[in-house]
């Protein structure tokens, strides 16, 4: 018997936020704080504390610098981060899809 | 699960959307076609195909366009990216326009061959598709440059009156796969079969020629890039 798609879930990416950042980020070269507290509609701090999650976990690159004198913040995500990224849109899907079987 | 999902969907398309910044290239390639129409004006004595008055003029205003082209599109990408607060990777761009402009390198290249060297366009659009292929497939990078600087080069050879819109057309479509966008692959594609068309029945040989009967091979693909961006301008 195949082994349940929750199995596949990775504790880190999952959460639904970090999930959002993962995606976002994934999508470009890299992605600014700003952009990404708006999109997610997150406050600093709780969008600071997903970011250092995934980054401890090598997921995502930090890099910090200034733009005409205002401090800015670019995220992007790592190699690791987008295979899990990957992992997970799978488990996901495997999940909905059998779901979606298991209805009567 | 099904509404995560979404909502992902969702916020990939919103970043994917944020990240366009594609009028610029179009519009800058578009305007400095319809610039080079003049250097198109025919020799006093035109022999056949592309005899025009200033032959220097125009074979220096190409490359400094393909050159001030890509560097502005890189300079505008970044500008935007820092504005918007979300980046595209300009590097496939800029990896395509020294392709385009490595062309006629390539192709002297290949005619100084100790062998003779038979070109074709079909076996250079053969090529530039394989090397798409590999592209998409993550082949080895050595192979996928090998075949797009090979592909590129033939072409190139082969329809040398087009040369450049060649060079424009593969940055266009490396864009076009970075900014995942329906609209702009759209226009690439559109702007790829103009060139088909401009180059297969561009009224080279009207007698007496004219700087428009000359000048024509420019027309249908810069119409294509300047519609193109004002139609990007406009969603924007």
């Amino acid at each position: 018997m195949s082994e349940h798609p929750t199995a596949s879930l990775d504790d880190v990416v999952h959460q639904k936020h970090r999930l959002g950042i993962l995606t976002v980020a994934a999508e470009a070269k890299r992605v600014e704080f700003g952009y990404l507290r708006s999109t997610l509609e997150l406050t600093a701090g709780n969008l600071s504390r997903h970011i250092a999650v995934l980054e401890q976990a090598g997921l995502v690159a930090v890099e910090k610098g200034y733009e005409a004198r205002r401090p800015r913040t670019w995220v992007s995500v790592t190699p690791a981060g987008l295979a899990a990224l990957a992992a997970e849109m799978t488990a996901l899907r495997a999940l909905v899809e059998r779901h979606v079987a298991s209805q009567p | 699960m099904a509404d995560l999902l979404g909502d992902l969907a969702d916020l990939r398309r919103r970043a994917r959307a944020d990240r366009h910044a594609y009028p610029f290239p179009l519009l800058f390639f578009g305007v400095a076609s319809f610039l080079a129409l003049p250097l198109y004006a025919p020799a006093e004595a035109p022999s056949r195909g592309l005899d025009v008055r200033h032959p220097v003029l125009l074979g220096v205003y190409w490359p400094v366009v393909l050159v001030a082209g890509g560097l502005a599109t890189v300079w505008w990408y970044r500008r935007r990216g820092a504005r918007v607060g979300i980046e595209t990777s300009t590097r496939g761009y800029l990896g395509a326009l020294a392709i385009g402009l490595s062309g006629p390198v390539v192709g002297w290249a290949l005619d100084n061959l100790p062998f003779r060297f038979y070109s074709g366009t079909a076996a250079g659009l053969i090529v530039l598709a394989a090397a798409t292929v590999l592209w998409r497939r993550r082949a080895p990078r050595v192979v996928t440059l090998t075949a797009a600087v090979l592909g590129t080069a033939v072409l190139q050879h082969d329809q040398p009156v087009i040369a450049q819109f060649i060079a424009i057309g593969l940055g266009l479509v490396v864009l076009a796969a970075l900014e995942r966008s329906t609209r702009f692959t759209t226009i690439t594609a559109a702007y790829l079969v103009v060139l088909c068309v401009s180059a297969g029945f561009t009224p080279l040989e009207v007698s007496p020629p004219t700087t428009w009967s000359m000048g024509s091979v420019v027309l249908l693909p810069a119409s294509v890039l300047v519609i193109g961006g004002l139609a990007g301008l406009r969603r924007e």
